[in-house]
């Protein structure tokens, strides 16, 4: 046989090497239409599956706070009606929401006035609640709507259920179904009774604590409740203001109160002890003082219930300020040190 | 994925009048049996050539099915049917040289040995010793050569065709086909000369 480069074309390649070649041949034609037609297609593809993406995680991701539908930041003050970026909507009328917290597991809202109608979005990550001054709105995946006016807050459901809470509301909770709704009367602001100068005299010396000389109560039953058994602990302290409270001299038992928490600056109860100040300071108007009394009982702790009661009170306490509706600290002749 | 049979030689019978213009107006058509007829028409020679020029026959099957590949699915570029033997034999010769650099560059980096073209798949059986060595020194003053004046060495040495064709499918004048041939020329020599 001659050397390779001597055959001709037919002895070299054989006809079992020509099938194989055009097999071959096939099989890449075929490769590369389906490859052109995938790249004719993958722009699209990748783009919608992006596009999935993108809408699957704005939806479903647990870190994300609420957006605007268009993806844009949630203004902090919301006066016409939105859509949110998980679908649910936001429509004030006469008035506006202001965006109090949005966050993976909370959005809150302030209805300052006017009505307000939500929508919201079944099965999100997130608790929405609506702050109405004394009434909260707790809801998951409803319908419903707000109005509120100067005397009265009312809720009305459409779909779903919401918790309405207010410290006026029999119970302080009420559960709203479907076509139900409740209306909540602003509390009539108490007049403060003015408090008598007590006399140095008077005092007992168990008084030496800063809050005690210029807060002393005018009266001699308040003397009697105002004077601490020598270790009197700090529950008793607390039964003894709360006596004081439903007698009606909420004074004194303020100053019980706060006799307690320099006395105890570890107990745990403190959180508790201070909620009731600001409550008392609250019920006489002292909007101020009770904002920085509910600072501090939130920052020393509160249980589950009253710390959602504290915050509902803290935005009450704001609104007031900002509408001028409670008075800020009154005068100068009841004075409030805290600790 | 399906694998497509060969057409027995009878369904390419009626194809057998038909020139390579008439050939490709059809498979631009659609006709399944055009492509396989101007396959079966050219592919000896594209296949021999690229074998004789690379020396490997698993290459050289694979430049084959590249080249036909190419040229079938690009055949509306072609702008005279007429001239598809020689349009595919270029595609053909570039993707050879393609594999003569590929290999230069291997060799450069270390990843293939001088001369690393199996020998012993192109000598056939009664290859004398002597006649053996002298390929394997043919292969290896190949091997230094650039591509392009490898390709063109082959071309007109070993396919035979004549300068105006090397040219053709070189992709170059005349007188570079023929300066590329002599320098190529030159450099065998000198291989051979210095070795034997």
């Amino acid at each position: 046989m001659r050397p390779w480069h001597e055959r001709t074309d037919d002895e070299i390649i054989d006809e079992e090497s020509i099938h194989r070649m055009w097999r071959g041949i096939e099989v890449r034609r075929a490769k590369g239409r389906l490859r052109r037609r995938w790249s004719l297609a993958a722009p699209a593809v990748i783009a919608a599956a992006a596009g999935a993406m993108f809408l699957w995680s704005s939806s479903r991701s647990p870190a994300a706070p609420l957006r605007l539908a268009s993806g844009v930041e949630l203004p902090s003050e919301i006066a016409a009606r939105v859509v949110l970026s998980d679908g649910s909507v936001i429509s004030p009328q006469g008035g506006t929401v202001r965006v109090l917290a949005n966050r993976a597991d909370v959005f809150e809202g302030l209805l300052s006035e006017g009505d307000a109608r939500f929508e919201v979005t079944p099965g999100g990550p997130r608790r929405w609640i609506v702050e109405c001054g004394w009434v909260q709105v707790e809801v998951a995946g409803t319908v419903f709507e707000v109005r509120r006016r100067e005397t009265f807050v009312r809720v009305s459901v459409e779909r779903g259920a919401v918790l309405v809470r207010s410290t006026h509301l029999p119970e302080g909770v009420r559960r709203l179904e479907p076509g139900e709704s409740v209306e909540v009367r602003r509390p009539e602001p108490q007049p403060s009774r003015p408090l008598q100068q007590p006399q140095p005299e008077q005092l007992p010396a168990t008084q030496s604590s800063p809050f005690a000389s210029p807060l002393s109560g005018g009266v001699s039953s308040e003397r009697q409740q105002i004077a601490p058994a020598e270790r009197e602990s700090f529950q008793g302290m607390l039964a003894r203001a709360d006596r004081a409270r439903a007698a009606g001299e909420s004074a004194v038992a303020e100053r019980i109160l706060l006799q307690a928490l320099a006395r105890y600056p570890g107990h745990r109860d403190r959180g508790v002890a201070w909620f009731t100040v600001a409550r008392i300071r609250l019920r006489k108007g002292r909007c101020e003082e009770a904002l920085g009394a509910i600072d501090r009982a939130l920052e020393e702790g509160l249980p589950e219930a009253l710390r959602e009661v504290a915050r509902a009170r803290r935005t009450e306490c704001l609104e007031g300020r900002r509408d001028g509706l409670l008075p800020g600290p009154r005068d100068e002749s009841e004075p409030l040190r805290q600790p | 994925m399906t694998y497509v049979s060969v057409a027995p030689a009878a369904h390419l019978r009626s194809w057998r009048g038909q020139d390579d213009a008439t050939l490709v107006g059809r498979v631009l058509e659609g006709d399944r049996w055009a492509s396989e007829a101007l396959y079966r028409r050219h592919v000896r020679r594209i296949a021999a050539t690229a074998l004789r020029m690379l020396g490997d026959r698993s290459e050289a099957e694979d430049v084959t099915q590249d080249a036909f590949v190419e040229a079938l699915e690009s055949l509306e570029q072609l702008r005279d049917p007429s001239k598809f033997r020689a349009w595919l034999l270029r595609i053909a010769v570039r993707k050879v040289q393609r594999r003569f650099r590929r290999r230069k560059l291997r060799r450069m980096i270390g990843l293939a040995n001088e001369g690393d073209t199996p020998l012993e798949s192109v000598l056939s059986q009664g290859t004398s010793p002597e006649e053996a060595a002298e390929l394997r020194l043919l292969r290896d003053a190949l091997e230094r050569l650039r591509a392009s004046e490898r390709t063109a060495w082959c071309l007109r040495h070993i396919e035979g065709y004549p300068l105006a064709e090397v040219a053709s499918v070189c992709g170059c004048s005349l007188a570079t086909v023929k300066r590329r041939i002599e320098a190529a020329q030159m450099r065998i020599d000198r291989h051979v000369g210095a070795l034997s």
